[in-house]
């Protein structure tokens, strides 16, 4: 098998997948997105590639690839319907609501004022995230109704039309979440993130700690669970815990696996390059 | 091979499958760098860009 593995970046984690590869035997070939050109017409490219792992940090060209490399018959992971739904906040929280997958009280607001309106009924504090976006950047906590007017009002001033649309989630206030790795039908790893001192977020990316978690039950399932919602065959699935229950916060389509990795010892590069093999 | 950071000049050896857009730090300064040519004369670096708008996992 050959497997095209697109990236912008060859980071720790797509370093392990090509030097697992090597010691598998199997044909890795990169694909720097930014130097990468791509035909509409006339079928397909890249005679020497199988499928296409897709790696890029960046989520609008990530998506875009993956959207031309499937008109042109590949198979990429994750898929083009997986991207747009986990890349975008919004229509993740709708995707797993319809799956009746529990998750944070969430709502969506489209002006500064009926975000107010919105937060009246969600209550302070609350967090404000944008629809696009990773590793915590924009996340903001509206403590209170003056925090939240001078947040939203900013936005409504210098933000992108994406940082007008208001998404507005309950705080979880448990100190940690857990960050559930999920490879085709099965998880693989978990690892709880705790709070960085001195912020509220917990992502591991800004130095959030990180902990082996052991996979209950109620974990797989749900994490599972949320990965078909979400279209998902490679995700990282985040959790959140609140008296004893289990609320979906997030998925990551292109999630990184360095922390967990070291927190665990759990080889993901060698479970992903497995997992690829089987869908031959 | 051998590579020197833009940042500090520092020049360091890198390993030889070292890939073109891998992400190193420098030795010396710890600045994240990116490799952006491997040849006879060694390894080119540039200043990692570590962070867009929609970059994330």
């Amino acid at each position: 098998m050959s497997i095209g593995l697109i990236y912008n970046q060859i980071s720790w984690e797509e370093k392990s997948i090509v030097e697992e590869a090597k010691k598998q035997g199997l044909k890795i070939k990169p694909f720097d997105i930014r130097k990468m050109y791509l035909k509409i017409q006339d079928g397909r490219e890249f005679s020497d590639v199988d499928l296409f792992l897709e790696r890029s940090l960046s989520y609008t060209k990530g998506l875009f690839s993956t959207m031309v490399l499937e008109s042109q018959g590949f198979r990429v992971i994750n898929s083009t319907e997986c991207q747009e739904i986990c890349g975008n906040k919004l229509k993740t929280s709708v995707s797993l609501n319809g799956f009746g997958i529990q998750q944070p009280k969430t709502y969506v607001a489209f002006s500064c004022e009926s975000a107010l309106e919105a937060l009246e009924k969600l209550g302070y504090p609350a967090i404000l995230k944008p629809l696009i976006g990773s590793w915590g950047r924009l996340v903001a906590i509206l403590k209170d109704e003056q925090s939240a007017k001078a947040i939203l009002e900013s936005r409504e001033v210098l933000g992108s039309v994406f940082h007008k649309v208001y998404y507005l989630q309950e705080f979880i206030d448990s100190g940690r979440d857990i960050r559930v790795f999920v490879i085709g039908e099965s998880v693989v790893a978990a690892m709880y993130r705790y709070l960085i001192p001195g912020d509220w977020r917990s992502n591991a990316t800004i130095g959030g700690k990180a902990e082996a978690c052991e996979v209950t039950p109620e974990i797989e399932d749900l994490a599972l669970k949320a990965a078909a919602a979400t279209k998902g065959e490679i995700v990282g699935v985040d959790l959140f815990e609140r008296n004893n229950q289990l609320l979906v916060n997030e998925v990551n389509h292109a999630p990184g696996f360095r922390h967990i990795v070291s927190a665990t010892g759990v080889n993901i590069a060698e479970k992903i390059l497995e997992y690829l093999q089987t869908l031959e | 091979m051998k590579g020197k950071c833009p940042g500090c000049f520092f020049e360091f050896d890198i390993v030889d499958d070292v890939m073109i857009g891998e992400i190193i730090e420098c030795p010396d300064c710890a600045i994240q760098l990116e490799v952006v040519e491997k040849n006879n004369g060694g390894i080119v670096f540039e200043v990692a860009h570590l962070e867009e708008e929609d970059w994330g996992e």
